[in-house]
């Protein structure tokens, strides 16, 4: 908690969020309604963003990649969907899979990357990028058996869209809902997004979440202190794969469709720029960091909607959006670079 | 053996692409006249990716910044209802004008991220390609007026996202037609590519492309030897958005329409991947990689999905395949270079201990 300074784009994203809110609160939105969707946005991504935490805090770097654990999560939900599991079973079953697939996967992704120090976020990225493309001809063949999940047509090959509406759609967004008259607050959804952000809190106070800080301030050291650092970069980068996991699977209860194919294609970039407006580093992120930057960047793109409808260009949400996040990555690059120069000076 | 050693990438392609060829039970005309369209229209981006390289920058993603200014130009010759060489002459000038610009904040932003240069051009892409559509989409019709109505939404704003761009295509089709399986084909382009070559093969001799190699080579020797490195980086990386910007107006005057907002999309990685399977690294690349690899590239690209259909009785098969492999030779060429430099290190160790 040393740095409790606002950086630029927290400062940037919350004049522009207040700018959003005005305006829409000049078209005449209900306030309440964007309250809630807020919030159920908030809970949904911002799992997924905890996800870069573990990663970051070892010294891989931002995880681009993260499509491989998505595509984990997918797979989970998947095996649950075609088991017809409803309710809590399709749910907690899709992350039990789901993890079990993405600590598999996470591994040789770790083997990968530990290969490639310095260089994970372009690797990744295009790790990310080519993992999507075997899932995808995984999709067109698995042997499914729940026709609810197939083409209509031909009989091979799952759909890009399945309807989880009636297995798990929205059971954790409907766990201890409190209505206060119009406003209406998921927090059964709430505390899973809290619990796990308390988990990782008290995983960096645990020896090995030492360890991990220890690595990304100063590899060579911990690596002459005879600790393994691959394995602790190991262990980072599959907490970071299984968590992205834990991540699609709220995401998806929550949107209520399972989006396979290219859904996860780029699902990366608005991730790292959520925790980098929430100000983390290149090598430091806290809980409170993703989820502050979650929330900033979830709700100006939401409020970013109706205030678009309203212009009647309805695409420029969107676009408002990608400038967001590709502007945000793009400062965080450029401004890291200062941080690597008085490193260089340190040695 | 060497040989084989030194090309395994290409080689394992072209073994690829005669599978492919084989079960995808195409005539070779076909192919040919497929590969010759996919050549003229994307050989030039994969030109472009040289000099970038060869300084030591990595693989320039940002040349959809050259793809930009091309088409910002086309949509103004448009505008202005240009027609026929002076439409040409119009939006080459253009293009250049406006790419040598961009082309200089790309390198600045560039030199301000070292070591992190290629994923900083994939954000620079992203970040300038919305920039574009939002003008385009937003802008026009409520900021910019265009004397040229007809291109723009019914509802006034925003420009269609398909235009026909005949003022162009129309000059191309004059110059030096040629018929082939009963399609009319033209050389101009061929032309314009060997031209471009040209100029390539010279910069790559000249002032300029010396010192990118040294720059590229080692970037603090350079440094002390007393060349400004920042400046030849930004010269490289100029040339090669001029070069995207020359390339994409072929495609548009090949083509014959411009899909104003995804024309550009893509076109990237395209590129990457050809220079890529064309043998080159990303620290080392030549003119014959990119010939060779667009080549084969393309031909993979052609007949990997009909392929697909005949092996597995889907389509989409293919389509992945051929997805799968433009990012995964991007992957595969970095560890293969971190490797080699790794060993490179260790050498230079070893022989310093003796």
């Amino acid at each position: 908690m040393k740095n409790k300074k606002i950086n630029p784009p927290q400062l940037i994203m919350a004049v522009y969020m207040l700018v959003l809110l005005i305006v829409t609160v000049m078209i005449d939105m209900n306030l309440a309604d964007i309250i809630n969707d807020a919030l159920i946005k908030w809970a949904m991504n911002g799992v997924i963003v905890l996800s870069l935490i573990p990663m970051i805090n070892v010294g891989a770097g931002r995880n681009f990649g993260m499509a491989v654990g998505l595509s984990a999560g997918l797979l989970g939900m998947v095996f649950a969907v075609n088991l017809r599991f409803t309710s809590w079973t399709g749910f907690f079953s899709s992350i039990a899979a789901g993890s079990l697939i993405a600590a598999v996967l996470g591994f040789f992704y770790a083997k990968i990357l530990n290969q490639l120090k310095m260089n994970e976020e372009i690797v990744g990225t295009f790790v990310g990028y080519s993992f999507i493309p075997i899932m995808n001809i995984f999709y067109t063949f698995v042997p499914v058996t729940n026709r609810q999940m197939l083409y209509p047509i031909g009989g091979q090959g799952l759909r890009p869209k399945v309807n989880l509406d009636i297995y798990f759609g929205q059971v954790l967004d409907n766990l201890w809902q409190i209505k206060i008259g119009k406003l209406v607050i998921p927090l059964g959804l709430l505390l899973f997004l809290w619990g796990t952000g308390i988990l990782l809190w008290a995983f960096s106070k645990t020896r090995t979440g030492m360890v991990f800080s220890a690595i990304a301030e100063n590899e060579r050291f911990v690596q002459i202190s005879g600790i393994s650092v691959n394995k602790y970069r190991t262990i980072g980068i599959v907490m970071s794969t299984v968590l992205a996991a834990f991540g699609v699977v709220v995401y998806s209860q929550s949107y209520g469709i399972l989006h396979l194919y290219d859904g996860p294609f780029m699902m990366s970039f608005p991730a790292v720029s959520a925790i980098v407006i929430g100000g983390a580093g290149k090598k430091k992120a806290t809980v409170v960091n993703a989820l502050a930057g979650t929330f900033l960047y979830q709700t100006t793109y939401l409020l970013s909607i109706p205030v678009a409808n309203a212009l009647l260009i309805p695409e420029m949400a969107e676009i408002l959006r990608t400038i967001v996040t590709s502007g945000i990555i793009l400062y965080a690059f450029i401004f890291e670079r200062k941080d690597k120069r008085h490193e260089v000076r340190e040695k | 053996m060497k040989f084989v050693k030194n090309n395994i990438v290409p080689i394992a392609i072209f073994l690829l692409t005669v599978i492919a060829f084989y079960y995808s039970e195409m005539s070779l005309n076909y192919l040919s006249a497929e590969v010759y369209t996919r050549f003229i229209r994307n050989m030039l981006f994969t030109l472009a990716l040289i000099l970038p390289v060869t300084c030591g920058m990595g693989i320039n993603f940002a040349i959809i910044v050259g793809a930009i200014s091309a088409q910002m130009a086309v949509v103004f010759a448009l505008d202005l209802n240009l027609t026929g060489i002076l439409a040409l002459l119009f939006v080459v000038g253009v293009s250049a004008m406006l790419s040598v610009m961009f082309g200089f904040l790309v390198a600045l932003l560039l030199n301000k991220a070292r070591g992190n240069e290629m994923i900083v051009s994939i954000m620079i892409g992203q970040l300038s390609s919305v920039i574009y559509q939002f003008i385009f989409m937003v802008a026009y019709g409520t900021v910019i007026h265009p004397l040229n109505t007809d291109i723009l939404l019914e509802r006034g704003i925003g420009v269609r996202s398909m235009l026909d761009a005949k003022n162009i295509s129309e000059v191309f089709e004059k110059i030096l037609p040629f018929k082939f399986e009963g399609k009319t084909y033209t050389l101009f382009p061929v032309l314009i590519i060997l031209v471009f070559s040209l100029i390539l093969f010279y910069l790559q001799r000249a002032k300029i492309g010396v010192l990118a190699k040294a720059v590229g080579s080692n970037l603090s020797h350079a440094n002390t030897l007393g060349i400004k490195s920042n400046r030849v980086r930004s010269i490289c990386i100029i040339i090669s958005t001029v070069f995207a910007a020359m390339s994409q107006i072929i495609l548009i005057g090949d083509f014959g329409t411009i899909n104003v907002y995804t024309g550009h999309l893509g076109l990237d990685t395209f590129a990457a991947a050809a220079i890529l399977v064309g043998g080159a690294s990303i620290k080392e690349a030549r003119m014959r990689n990119c010939f060779v690899g667009v080549i084969l590239f393309h031909a993979l690209f052609i007949t990997s999905p009909m392929a697909g259909q005949n092996l597995f009785n889907n389509p989409s098969v293919g389509e992945y395949f051929r997805s799968f492999l433009a990012y995964g030779v991007i992957v595969i060429a970095i560890i293969m270079n971190l490797r080699k430099e790794k060993m490179e290190k260790e050498r230079i160790l070893r022989e310093t201990l003796k």
